[in-house]
């Protein structure tokens, strides 16, 4: 059966990893510090690890061209395009891939068509994404789709889904590398969170519900910012949103539901220190906040 | 396109438009600008002087570790085919196409910088500086591949390449010198091949032959040390 195999890998931020996965969807909560990055770039044979061994189907994907170019690849933070225009440029890498495709019909494919004459230097990293998405989307049955925060690439998430499901039931290794856990949970499949401990990687399985509820919390506090600080690893919130430009002293927590979050942010007011002024809740990406609460209180 | 076509194509694609002529024009200035002082000062040595000061001792080496820096998109030489060995090139071959694409690019260069370095130093183009520009042209497409060899083998140690930078330090070091130390560096014998000081008491064709030779086995170190 084929699997890909990680043993011990360690590289600039992964300790000693362990990680064996086999075909269908697997996504990886981790940030860009745990080595979410730098875990696609080895397990697709692109970055050497320091020490370890990675198995692709039995062999090294970094020492096995036919095995990389049977991947399909995004990459956190992408490599620059060259050529003179996107077209040519995706020519080649298809060409290098031995797919039949044009460039015209992936970019079409991933809806940006009209970026087939402009020149890969003018493209922003994010549209740069883009392309390296579509290009890692047509591939055809990939034997592995390691791909890096695959909703932030500008691409539509219903599709990405679908053809990520696609792979999957073909045999396909998909693994997924994201920072959100509202992604991990939409990605589907197995869920698991990167930590590092020390100087080791430890994998954990994620279970239950990652799905966010349909109000979030709006909590005024002070300092805003040692409470957000506070809540990040807390597990009844999966996304903590503070701008200190905007609102320096307001956070929005998102979990599971309101009332495990209240707790979870009074848990870490104790541990801050900071002072919450205001806590109320609201559905999920409505702008207006309903009236203020009492100053100094809480009302989960 | 296999992969050598497609790290050649890499290294036009990374080596050209305002940067390289940028690089060009500045070094061709300082080349004749240095050779046109030293013509008016003392025109019986100028030539000499501005071969193996200026032009072989500062701008050739300057501008191929500036080509192979920009070649490797100032990392590890391997991580510079990356954009094409995440779509199943060989590395092998891609870095290959890589180092050949640079190579020729910064001999060209260096042969022109020669060239024109003569003739200025000459004083115009007549039969004596004609003939000197054509030996010094040949020289300064030898100095240049063999510092592209060189930095480009380098660019494999050091987590961003760093080695390439000690490479060219160690090169000015012990290059200067006329003892064995000087044997593997470029500038020993290309100072040889101008007249200069001999490397270990080698004949100036012996000198050529080493840095040839120096030259493919630094690419094939290279070749060897990358895996597919």
């Amino acid at each position: 059966m084929t699997a890909l195999e990680l043993r011990r890998v360690a590289g600039q931020k992964l300790g000693a990893l362990d990680l064996v996965l086999s075909p269908g969807v697997t996504t990886v909560v981790a940030g860009s510090d745990e080595g979410g990055g730098e875990l696609v770039a080895i397990a697709a044979g692109l970055s050497r690890p320091r020490k370890g061994w990675v198995r692709l189907a039995g062999g090294d994907p970094f020492r096995h061209p036919e095995q990389r170019r049977r991947s399909a690849l995004l990459l956190d933070p992408e490599i620059p395009l060259e050529g003179r225009t996107l077209e040519q440029s995706i020519s080649q890498a298809l060409v290098l891939r031995g797919s039949r495709e044009s460039a015209r019909e992936v970019l079409a494919s991933a809806g940006i068509g009209a970026w087939a004459e402009r020149q890969p230097g003018s493209l922003s990293p994010t549209e740069t994404r883009s392309v390296a998405l579509a290009l890692a989307l047509s591939s055809d049955g990939p034997v592995l789709a390691a791909l890096a925060e695959p909703f932030s690439a500008g691409l539509d998430r219903a599709t990405i889904v679908s053809k990520l499901a696609g792979w999957s039931r073909a045999g396909t290794i998909v693994l997924c590398v994201t920072a959100s856990r509202r992604d991990a949970a939409d990605l589907g499949g197995r869920v698991l969170e990167l930590a590092r401990v020390r100087k080791r990687s430890t994998i954990t399985e994620v279970t239950g519900d990652y799905r966010e509820g349909p109000l979030e919390l709006v909590v005024r506090a002070s300092p805003a910012q040692a409470l957000a600080a506070a809540l990040t690893p807390e597990d009844a919130v999966f996304t903590v949103v503070y701008d200190e430009t905007r609102a320096p002293e307001e956070i929005i927590v998102r979990g599971p539901d309101v009332e495990r979050s209240s707790l979870a942010v009074l848990r870490a007011a104790r541990e801050s220190g900071a002072r919450i002024e205001r806590l109320e809740s609201r559905p999920v990406g409505s702008a207006a906040p309903r009236p203020a609460g009492p100053p100094g209180g809480a009302t989960p | 396109m296999n992969a050598f076509a497609a790290g050649f194509e890499a290294a036009h694609e990374r080596l050209r438009g305002r940067w390289a002529a940028g690089i060009v024009a500045v070094s061709t200035i300082l080349v004749v600008v240095s050779a046109a002082i030293l013509h008016r000062d003392s025109p019986a040595d100028a030539a000499d002087l501005v071969l193996s000061g200026v032009v072989f001792g500062l701008t050739v080496p300057i501008v191929a570790y500036a080509a192979v820096a920009r070649a490797c998109r100032y990392g590890r030489l391997d991580d510079g085919v990356a954009a094409l060995t995440r779509y199943g090139a060989d590395r092998r071959l891609a870095v290959a196409g890589l180092v050949a694409g640079t190579g020729v690019r910064v001999a060209i260069v260096a042969a022109g910088l020669g060239a024109i370095a003569a003739v200025v130093a000459h004083g115009g183009l007549a039969r004596d500086s004609a003939s000197d520009a054509l030996v010094t042209g040949w020289v300064g497409a030898l100095g240049g591949a063999s510092y592209s060899g060189l930095l480009s083998l380098a660019s494999l140690f050091g987590r961003r390449g760093g080695g390439r930078g000690l490479a060219l330090l160690a090169d000015a070091i012990f290059g200067m010198a006329a003892s064995a130390v000087a044997l593997p560096w470029p500038r020993a014998h290309l100072r040889s091949l101008l007249g200069g000081g001999l490397v270990e008491g080698l004949a100036e064709r012996q000198s050529a032959a080493l840095l040839a030779g120096l030259c493919v086995a630094w690419v094939a170190v290279c070749l060897i040390r990358v895996p597919r």
